[in-house]
């Protein structure tokens, strides 16, 4: 499928709320080859996956953590995830880009550094 | 081995800058995997020849920069990357770790040691992509870069800071011709630097690549040798970065004012494993199926080759690279390519090394547009005249085929061109050192080997060089000055091989 195509279906897929319309992938799905349906369904998760920002935390936030989060980064759906292996801090994922504020990275670095410069 | 007292200390240095350290990388997710290139969708932020790391501690480089997607060739085995596994940017380009310790080792392109012994300490990191030094910072050829090979030095000298091609079909002595000049690179000469190879065998067979390693050690070479391998078995990513990896090294060296002899063995492989990967990549092929950068990858490669003025450092790196010809086909894409590349090309022929003329280096076509000037007084003096009398000969040889009469003087000049011939003879791993090379050469020139059959030569040349530096060692040392051979040390030697004829048995 031609990318400018691709991107007309995906674009019509949306409401104007700016959500996913089922109805909308139903009908146009119907209409897709098997590997077309597969580059569409990439691009949809593509552009959810730009719609939402995740922050793993390894502790539960406080609402007013929560509201600055949502404050710094309007625009996006903020989920917010603990994940007590990051020992300390926090890790936010937008997209592909990650911020690693962690003590468990940061334990990672020391290690990598130790091995670098020791037998 | 670490204290404890130093991971407690490093351990609270780091710790104080926890809060303040931020780290943004660029994660991707792998959408497949293809012959050690992976297509990877995100890495947004990705460059061009960034490294990226991937799960099971393997990791890549950024080739290709698409719309939506990123193509990654894979510097380990991808057996285990799936589908779906993330992918991280470093934020480095491709570098190797370099550093004096890495003299007498072997390591693959990306710093890994493969001969059993602990990693290198830190040192320096040495980009793999680096632009050439500018013309201003160079300077001209002109300190001699000795093989030890007679037929080499004196006919088709090489300078430090040049790149002289070898090449030939396959099974000719190229390598070997590689392996003499590192050998000989063990002998200082008065007044010049000591020399640092760096050997660089590309898709070879690990066994020959294991016999060239240990024929170094033999020779006591390995101490001021780099052997940065990628072999057959390697994938094609390594191949394709080992070369950039060998001159990397030989970079770390330049900047500390040395000189260096990198030998790529061989481009043609390093052009295989480029096209190979290219064609995975999905990029356009030309001739032959190459892709059409092929001519930058050789290009950019030997224009690190360098000479540096004194206030750059002085140092040069001298590249030896050798291209294997198909049925001695010099016309042929790739060594057309790096012909036009480099400063001079030493050939090497079947039928030369078939009549038992070994190495089989056709001085006639060969060439070093470098000339004398990577030549002392001394070899320049004596050289000079045999290079013509065996243009003479040449031109002269196809009428020895006839059988006619010849006059005396044909008669002549065919036979000193014969001897000359039987001189540039030479056992493998045995280089020579100036002095000897030039007491061969003049024993010639001068006349003194013409009333010596032709099958003896080498007998004689060998027992003339033995007598003169067990008897007469100031003669030598008047050799070592590099002034030109003059009308005193003409007769001096007249003198020495009259004597020594005497008790010479044909």
């Amino acid at each position: 499928m031609k990318k400018k195509v691709l991107k007309k279906i995906v674009t019509a897929s949306y409401s104007k709320k700016n959500e996913l319309d089922k109805e909308q992938v139903d009908i146009i799905s119907g209409y897709l080859t098997r590997r077309e349906l597969r580059d569409y369904i990439r691009a949809l998760k593509q552009i959810e996956k730009k719609k939402h920002l995740f922050v793993d935390m390894s502790f539960s936030p406080t609402p007013e953590q929560e509201d600055l989060l949502r404050k710094q980064f309007s625009g996006k759906d903020v989920v917010f995830q603990v994940d007590p292996d990051l020992l300390l801090g926090v890790r936010i994922t937008d997209n592909d880009i990650v911020y690693d504020m962690n003590l468990q990275r940061t334990l990672d670095a020391i290690e990598e550094f130790i091995e670098q410069q020791y037998d | 081995m670490i204290k404890s007292d130093e991971i407690i200390s490093l351990l609270e240095h780091r710790l104080r800058d926890f809060s303040s350290d931020l780290k943004a990388q660029n994660v991707g997710v792998v959408e497949t995997n293809n012959d050690g290139v992976l297509r990877v969708s995100g890495l947004s932020q990705a460059m061009m020849g960034e490294m990226v790391d991937l799960p099971h501690g393997a990791q890549g480089v950024v080739l290709n920069l698409a719309e939506d997607t990123v193509s990654v060739i894979l510097l380990s085995s991808g057996t285990q990357i799936r589908e779906g596994d993330s992918v991280k940017t470093t934020g480095r380009l491709l570098s190797i770790n370099a550093s004096d310790q890495l003299l007498g080792r072997v390591i693959n392109p990306l710093g890994t040691p493969l001969d059993g012994k602990a990693k290198a300490k830190q040192g320096k990191d040495m980009p793999l992509e680096k632009i050439a030094a500018g013309v201003i910072e160079r300077e001209p050829v002109d300190t001699p870069m000795r093989t030890g090979i007679k037929a080499i030095d004196a006919m088709i000298p090489i300078g430090r800071g040049q790149r002289e091609l070898i090449i030939g079909d396959r099974g000719l002595g190229k390598t070997a011709v590689a392996v003499d000049a590192i050998i000989n690179q063990k002998h200082v000469q008065k007044g010049t630097k000591r020399v640092v190879c760096v050997y660089v065998p590309v898709g070879q067979k690990q066994s020959t690549v294991a016999q060239i390693i240990g024929r170094l050690q033999e020779e006591n070479a390995m101490d001021y040798t780099i052997i940065v391998a990628a072999n057959a078995s390697d994938p094609a990513s390594l191949q394709y970065l080992a070369p950039y990896a060998g001159v990397a090294i030989a970079e770390y060296f330049l900047e500390k004012g040395e000189d260096v002899l990198i030998i790529y063995d061989d481009l043609t492989k390093h052009a295989w494993a480029y096209r190979q990967l290219s064609l995975v990549l999905g990029r356009p092929a030309g001739r032959e199926a190459y892709p059409g950068d092929i001519f930058y990858l050789h290009s950019r490669l030997l224009e690190r080759a360098v000479k540096l003025n004194e206030k750059n450092g002085g140092g040069s790196i001298t590249a030896l690279p050798i291209i294997e010809t198909q049925a001695n086909d010099i016309s042929a894409y790739i060594p057309t390519n790096v012909i036009s590349i480099t400063d001079g090309q030493i050939f090497l022929e079947s039928d030369l090394f078939n009549a038992g003329v070994r190495p089989a280096i056709n001085v006639g076509i060969s060439v070093s547009r470098v000339g004398t000037a990577a030549q002392t007084g001394t070899m320049k003096s004596v050289a000079g005249k045999m290079k013509l009398e065996l243009a003479q000969f040449r031109e002269l040889a196809a009428f020895a085929q006839f059988g006619s009469e010849l006059d005396p003087e044909t008669q002549k000049q065919l036979e000193r061109g014969r001897r000359i011939t039987e001189i540039f003879k030479q056992p493998q791993y045995r280089p020579m050192t100036e002095q000897d090379e030039v007491i061969d050469i003049m024993a010639v020139t001068l006349g003194f080997a013409d009333d010596i059959p032709v099958d003896v030569i080498q007998r004689f040349i060998l027992e003339l060089r033995e007598h003169i530096n067990r008897n007469n060692k100031k003669f030598i040392e008047k050799l070592t000055t590099g002034e030109k051979v003059n009308d005193s040390v003409k007769e001096e030697f007249e003198k020495i091989v009259t004597a020594f004829k005497k008790g010479f048995k044909v």
